[in-house]
């Protein structure tokens, strides 16, 4: 009654899965470029050899299901050409083989023959590679953490009997521990990473699946899979990137006709392309196909980016909504995902051209390269791989009512850290550093009183109580026990700076009245501010209250508040009774926009202190136009 | 609810917390404030290497806080936090009848020595909901 012991049967099931991964990219191979016949040779030798390693370990189905493949890949040997039908079946065979080697491998069967009744003696062969579970790489990770902390605090304690008694032993060997530890600390980091190429594997044959589903040609490209990541990134993005391949396919690319139409060769391509930047990895998925409507693309440069105008729920560049997750619609969770792994989203599309899909990542989570910076006397980290530049703040501009930085011919818009994260601070110093954070759109200048220089810090969560609150990746433990709160620079790039404290007096020219657009409806907002700006109006718009609340604390300028009631995070009556309880903006005009005729919803708005009300039913431009000329004036 | 419990002193007044769910006692050491986060929340400190939020009980409870210098390191399932408080009456049992009260972070109320004394429910004090407004 012996079993195999379960180290023989895992290196079958690597050997059985890593020919069946062969044969189907050969397969795929086939499909696109016709003849091959060193292929077929390829394919034939990758079914025996899997025919061979069941045999070897007793799973008779998967034995006689390679049987059946490498019987056919003989014929086709012979005639040396595959049909098209052929592949079609060989790739189901693939599945059914993969399917068969995971049950056989979970529950063995037992060998045709009898195994020895002695376990194998030790061959004495030294094995190049080792699993591990990957819990207790992340543990061994926390310790040297830990271990690191508890470093940089006894340097904090020694560091200063160094400083009085002048010991270069117990410096040296400070530094000799350092150093020791940032070995230690980057081998265990690069146990940790694993390429891209570990989840690339169903790629290609789920493009190839969708594609003929859709009636499409499309040919998938796969670059930089070498690149390192963290193992619980990769992990994370697996499922984002295959949504983005089937946006690709089935929203992207054009039917083979209307490509030809369009003077495009009928197969679209579509490419996954992964490269580090930096600190970061950049993963993108592009494709040649129709990309957004130019229409689509102005609204971007209003609202900021594309990413964002996608990332929209509900929107989506398909005419007719399929079954298959929008563009948009998905996009809104990718970008989600993303950013919860610490990285940012970027999209780039040329009308007609095509679209490209750019996830940015950290190559780690657990540790993190920050700049350390004082604002009010309190500590914070950025992360270095999201700063372009340090520069000290001399002259400042205004633009559009802002504050801004000139640099190397560009205006940068100026913002103070205290103010960007929503506190109060003393008056910045004279000309005080800055840091220029860009992304592939924006670029922001953060002003605070002192740079602490950078460190590698552990990144801490804040844990469930405070998981709510925007704005931070994390917190790191400094050397002297105080803890650092890890800026999301992808927020302070989102937050128009305020910055009011970096002018002296600007006299704001009054242009057109402004008005703020509050609707979680994209067209509605859209409709609004079209009718709105053919009058003349200048108009900003904001997706739910709190965002209308942040606009208005960013903006001064806004005249007049138009809002939706039903909005998620915050409604229309809440935002209305927020503008009202604010000191500032507690006299702006609000107009309430409503679906509901309910007199509930009038009562509610009335005593809120809303100054008009109009009901989307009886909703036409003209009523519209009125009541805001008359609370505000053309 | 009765069992021995950890008496405190918030506000100008006391409460009892189980001291099932009380990790330890601690000084209050250097706080970092997080802009954004709810008022009661004075910010996260650094207890041996865990980051962790401490939270003012008494404006928690809507009471006006006194000089804190004590923080008691409370833990429900997943969930532990630092409450701020001004400091340690002492560790004893508490009645087994309690009178209700309407606050919805309390269990209910007790008299010892003729002292109210609210009983604290840890389940709702480290609820994040019960943090909002800021």
């Amino acid at each position: 009654m012996n079993e195999i012991d379960p180290e023989t049967l895992e290196i079958a099931r690597e050997e059985a899965t890593d020919c069946l991964e062969r044969i189907e990219r050969n397969l795929l191979a086939l499909e696109g470029g016709g003849e091959n016949p060193d292929l077929i040779d390829a394919m034939f030798r990758d079914a025996h050899s899997v025919k061979g390693a069941a045999g070897m370990v007793g799973w008779r189905e998967v034995a006689s299901i390679a049987h059946g493949m490498e019987d056919r890949l003989e014929q086709a040997r012979e005639r040396g050409s595959v049909a098209a039908e052929l592949i079609d079946a060989l790739l189901k065979a693939t599945d059914e083989l993969r399917q068969a080697v995971d049950s056989a491998s979970g529950q063995p069967e037992k060998p045709e023959t009898e195994a020895p009744a002695t376990p194998p003696a030790p061959t004495g062969e030294l094995h190049r590679t080792m699993r591990v579970p990957a819990h207790k790489v992340d543990r061994m990770l926390d310790a040297i953490g830990e271990t690191a902390l508890h470093h940089r605090r006894l340097e904090h304690i020694v560091g200063e009997h160094i400083a009085i008694a002048g010991d270069d032993v117990a410096e040296e060997e400070l530094d000799r521990g350092e150093r020791l530890l940032d070995e230690l600390q980057d081998s265990v980091v690069e146990m940790r990473t694993l390429p891209l190429s570990s989840i690339t594997a169903p790629f290609p044959r789920a493009v190839r699946d969708l594609a003929v589903a859709e009636g499409k040609e499309v040919e998938l490209a796969i670059s930089g899979a070498e690149t390192q990541l963290d193992r619980v990134i990769l992990e994370g993005i697996a499922d984002p990137i295959t949504h983005l391949l089937r946006n690709a396919v089935a929203h992207g690319v054009e039917d083979p006709g209307q490509r030809e139409q369009a003077g495009k060769p009928r197969r679209g391509a579509v490419e996954l392309r992964a490269e580090q930047r930096g600190g970061m990895v950049a993963i993108s998925v592009s494709d040649d196909g129709r990309g957004v409507s130019p229409e689509l693309l102005e609204r971007a440069n209003e609202l900021g980016s594309l990413a964002e105008v996608l990332a929209t729920a509900g929107f989506s560049t398909a005419v007719e909504v399929d079954n298959l997750a929008g563009r948009g619609v998905g996009l809104d969770a990718v970008k989600s995902h993303v950013e919860a792994l610490g990285g940012s989203i970027e999209v780039l599309s040329e009308p007609g051209r095509g679209m490209e899909v750019v996830l940015l990542l950290p190559i780690t989570l657990a540790l993190l390269h920050v700049l350390l910076c004082e604002r009010g006397g309190q500590p914070f980290g950025v992360p270095v791989s999201s700063i372009r530049e340090i520069v000290s703040v001399g002259e400042t501009a205004s633009l559009g009512g802002r504050p801004s930085l000139e640099h190397r011919g560009e205006a940068i818009p100026l913002g103070d850290l205290a103010e960007m994260v929503g506190t109060t601070a003393a008056a910045l110093p004279k000309a005080p550093p800055a840091m220029i954070l860009t992304s592939s759109t924006r670029a922001v200048a953060v002003a605070c009183d002192r740079l602490l220089g950078d460190r590698e810090l552990v990144v801490k969560s804040l844990g469930p109580m405070l998981a709510s609150v925007a704005g931070y990746l994390g917190a790191g433990i400094l050397g002297d026990g105080r803890v650092a709160l890890i800026l999301d620079p992808n927020r302070l790039l989102e937050m128009p700076p305020l910055g009011s404290s970096l002018l002296a007096t600007s006299e704001k020219k009054r242009g057109p009245k402004k008005v703020l657009v509050v609707d979680d409806q994209f067209s509605v907002r859209e409709l609004q501010r079209s009718i709105l700006e053919a009058a003349g109006y200048r108009v900003e718009a904001a997706r739910h209250g709190r965002e209308a609340m942040l606009r208005l604390a960013a903006d001064p300028s806004v005249d007049i508040v138009l809002t939706d009631v039903q909005m998620p995070e915050m409604d229309g009556l809440e935002l209305l009774k927020a503008i009202r309880e604010d000191p500032v903006h507690a006299s702006l005009p609000v107009v309430i926009v409503t679906s509901k005729q309910g007199e509930e919803d009038k009562r509610r708005g009335a005593e809120g202190g809303a100054d008009a009300y109009i009901v989307k039913k009886d909703f036409n431009q003209q009523a519209l136009l009125e009541t805001i000329a008359r609370l505000v004036g053309p | 609810m009765s069992g021995v419990h950890v008496r405190v002193r918030a506000g100008g007044e006391h409460y009892a917390l189980p001291v099932a769910g009380v990790r330890e006692v601690a000084t209050l050491g250097y706080l970092t404030p997080v802009p954004g986060a709810p008022r009661a929340v004075l910010g996260v400190w650094n207890l041996r290497g865990d980051v962790m939020a401490v939270i003012d009980l008494a404006a928690l409870l809507g009471l006006q806080s006194g000089a804190q210098d004590r923080v008691v390191v409370v833990e429900d399932r997943d969930r532990r936090a630092g409450l701020a408080v001004e400091s340690l009456v002492d560790v004893g049992s508490v009645p087994a009848s309690v009178d209700p009260v309407e606050s919805e972070h309390l269990l209910g109320a007790v008299l010892i020595d003729r002292t109210p004394v609210g009983i604290l429910d840890l389940g709702v004090v480290l609820a994040a909901p019960s943090l909002e407004g800021r």
